[in-house]
């Protein structure tokens, strides 16, 4: 809660040394060493062009303290590409990347419909939310409900939607409500016209405290794509009040391709390599992600995350667990791959387009201007699968503990850099305080 | 001369490496305000000048920058929407247009609510990491990126946006830890208003929690939310549940509570971490009248007063951070 005070001076000083650091690195005229680097450059060009690029910057005498937070966003940066993109540590603090398909169910009242009825009216004619909440009577008591599913996305016609819904009393320690469920259905996406689905086949457990709901998507059609909403409608016992209960998700039965369950590993560079075998349907820009667990540590090692067009011509998609973080974590032994996932764009333009958008920035700007008629779901997905694999045993010398590097992420360095030493302007600094004081530039 | 030349042959050998950035003209300060949920119905979109839509409550003070509205259908289209008026296509054709150092320009970004969602969902799946666009800063005032539990409860009689907005899909569209290097700086803000916050927003009760939290019920629970998003949401952590404050990932910070990285709260940073001392000359808060819980690192303002907070501190803010 108060990390900001516990690290303190502590940190004022580990920030000092490390933007010295990053200086020194950064900028050859700011020292001794830096101008031997300079005679390096001249000697040795193309080593040297990266180094080089950054002298027209500022140089550290120039820089005080205030010009840290612009040099952060380049600190942050530069940790960032310390790996390659694709490949980052996982700890067991990315919860949300250790469960791929699933999001945190909320507890929510269970608010009759005459109520919302009422609170939505009065939102259509302006009323401000709360505003509208505070318009209307609520009952004494809102015992509430909470859904768990077990997957937030359904990926293909074959995966299958758990919806456990409980219910709870408005008071810790009061008794259940008696809810009887009358209608269980399914809503569709906004985009088509929020068509009706359907019934969903459900069973309550004793005394109906808990209900479960199973739905697959019965066709790859598009009706079950996109937004999906389950819709329970319900009453309390001795109660004449409809409850409405709802939980969307995001279904996918088309799908851009499948994982076969088929791996390969290998050593490049340093790094561990995992093909995992495909079966591509459609040309798409998708993101392919898994993780990697050290089965020796029981520990997660790495989320590896692929931005890249797929094709039907593909029979493997290469994961790449980078070197270094190995041997940063100090994971080696056996390891298993898990969580296989790909998330695919839904485009009206080729995916090339979308993987490089800079280099393709008229095409898109002249489409803005002529959209598709139809809106359609931005997302399609692999089928779902549970495949694993386990790699041989590694031992910690396998792995290479190069950094990263790219000619693109130093070029970006390098304009973090420029940048920060532009904004070193006291002029426009005694400008900008004028302005906020509302006083009248200086000449 | 041997120094100026050897300089002029390094000046030169980096431009073979990078032919499109060219260091003779200094960069252009963008300043692109993204807004958030908001009725359409008179909205031109794109990029402008002015407030068109009249979202905001001002434009923020710069000595040098150019301030931008980038205007999206954030009422019939969903935030990651990769069509125009969507928020993933305006905001991508925004930012190739304003941020591209190859054009020397440099962006700050203040997205608010909505808005946030659509800004991380195009960082996200861009390739920040290896282009030229560059961006200094995010200001993600009460942002929505997280996902709302009224939308969980309302989407269904809303409007297309709502469907985005629920904790599901925003958390599923996009990889919230893949900001490629560039910090979001959050703005998490906890004024409630009584009904909703004690109806939809997660609570906890215990020691230690937030007083300028909604007090709810009878057990003394504190429910975090400014009316329309959860902390869960505006401070960026990866879990859609009960939290009394916004923490980091942003070095040195390694919260290990869960928060997606490259997400902390505004400003942190090696120097100043926002608590003054010393030798430190970033401070911030450096508006008066944010509201700002120290404690806590939230703002007790209501889901609107994030947005006017984030413009108070960039206009406020030292030129050297915020142009």
């Amino acid at each position: 809660m108060s990390n900001a005070r516990k690290h303190g001076r502590t940190l004022l000083r580990w920030a000092k040394s490390r933007l010295a650091a990053l200086f020194a690195e950064l900028k050859p005229s700011a020292s001794p060493w830096a101008r031997k680097k300079r005679g390096f450059c001249a000697r040795v060009p193309l080593i040297g062009l990266v180094a080089c690029y950054a002298l027209p910057a500022v140089s550290a005498a120039q820089v005080s303290e205030g010009d840290a937070t612009p040099l952060n966003s380049m600190v942050a940066y530069r940790e960032f590409i310390k790996y390659p993109p694709e490949s980052r540590p996982l700890v067991g603090a990315n919860w949300d990347l250790l469960n791929p398909w699933s999001v945190d169910a909320a507890t929510l009242p269970m608010i009759p419909t005459r109520i919302t009825a009422q609170v939505e009216s009065m939102r259509r004619a302006g009323v401000a939310e709360d505003e509208a909440w505070r318009g209307v009577t609520l009952p004494a008591a809102l015992p509430k409900y909470r859904f768990e599913l077990n997957t937030a996305v359904l990926a293909g016609t074959r995966h299958e939607l758990k919806a456990t819904l409980t219910f709870m009393p408005d008071q810790a320690g009061g008794p259940a409500p008696q809810v009887n469920i009358t209608r269980a259905e399914l809503v569709g996406d906004a985009d088509f016209g929020s068509p009706a689905l359907g019934a969903v086949p459900y069973s309550c457990q004793a005394g109906n405290a808990t209900c479960t709901f199973r739905w697959r998507a019965p066709a790859a059609r598009k009706e079950y794509w996109g937004v999906i909403n389950l819709v329970v409608t319900a009453n309390l016992v001795g109660s004449t009040d409809e409850l409405v209960m709802r939980q969307s998700f995001y279904s996918s039965p088309m799908t851009a391709g499948k994982f076969t369950g088929q791996f390969q590993e290998r050593l490049e560079n340093g790094s561990l390599v995992i093909d995992a075998g495909v079966n591509v349907t459609s040309r798409m820009a998708c993101f392919v992600s898994s993780n990697l667990y050290s089965i020796d540590k029981g520990l997660p090692s790495q989320h590896v995350e692929r931005r890249l067009i797929v094709d039907p011509s593909m029979r493997s998609i290469a994961f790449t667990f980078f070197g270094k973080i190995f041997r940063d974590y100090g994971h080696e032994g056996t390891f298993r791959l898990q969580d296989l996932k790909a998330q695919c764009e839904n485009l009206h333009y080729p995916p090339e387009w979308f993987l490089d958008s800079v280099a393709h920035k008229a095409e898109l700007q002249a489409l803005q201007a002529r959209p598709p008629a139809a809106k359609e779901p931005s997302r399609i997905y692999f089928d779902y699968n549970d495949y694993s694999y386990t790699t041989r045993k590694y031992s910690s010398s396998e792995f290479s503990d190069r950094e990263w590097q790219s000619a693109e992420s130093t070029r970006k360095l390098t304009l973090y850099n420029r940048a920060a030493g532009e904004l070193a302007s006291p002029s426009l600094e005694t400008l900008k305080k004028e302005l906020r004081q509302g006083r009248e530039p200086s000449p | 001369m041997r120094a100026l030349a050897i300089a002029t042959l390094c000046a030169a050998l980096g431009w073979l490496i990078s032919p499109g950035i060219s260091q003779a003209q200094s960069l252009t300060h963008n300043i692109l305000l993204i807004h958030g949920r908001s009725d359409s119905s008179n909205e031109q979109f794109g990029v402008f000048t002015t407030d068109q839509h009249q979202y905001w409550s001002g434009s923020p003070v710069t000595a040098d920058g150019h301030v931008y509205f980038v205007q999206w259908d954030a009422w019939n289209r969903k935030f990651d929407d990769t069509t125009c008026p969507g928020g993933q296509c305006i905001i991508q054709n925004a930012v190739n247009a304003l941020c591209d150092a190859n054009n020397n320009q440099e962006c700050w970004i203040i997205c608010h609510s909505a808005g946030c969602s659509a800004f991380e969902n195009y960082l996200a799946k861009s390739n920040y990491c290896c282009n030229s666009i560059l961006i200094a800063h995010v200001m993600a005032a009460s942002s929505a990126a997280g996902g709302s539990e009224i939308a969980n409860t309302l989407s269904w009689v809303g409007h297309t946006i709502d469907q985005s907005l629920t904790t599901g899909y925003s958390r599923g569209a996009y990889n919230h830890n893949n900001m490629q290097g560039v910090v979001v700086r959050g703005f998490g803000t906890t004024h409630n208003t009584t009904i909703p916050a004690c109806l939809f927003f997660p609570g906890q009760s215990g020691s230690g929690l937030n007083p300028d939290c909604n007090l709810c019920g009878l057990t003394g629970a504190r429910h975090c939310a400014d009316g329309a998003v959860a902390l869960h949401s505006t401070c960026g952590h990866n879990r859609a549940a009960s939290f009394q404050d916004c923490n980091s990932t942003l070095a040195p910070h390694t919260d290990t509570a869960g928060t997606y990285s490259f997400h902390g709260w505004w400003i942190t940073d090696h120097e100043c971490n926002a608590l003054g001392g010393t030798g430190c000359n970033w401070s911030g808060p450096f508006s008066s009248g944010t509201n700002w819980n120290a404690s806590f690192k939230t703002y007790n303002v209501d889901h609107g007063g994030g947005a006017n907070d984030a413009l108070a501190e960039y206009s406020a803010a030292p030129y050297a951070l915020c142009p």
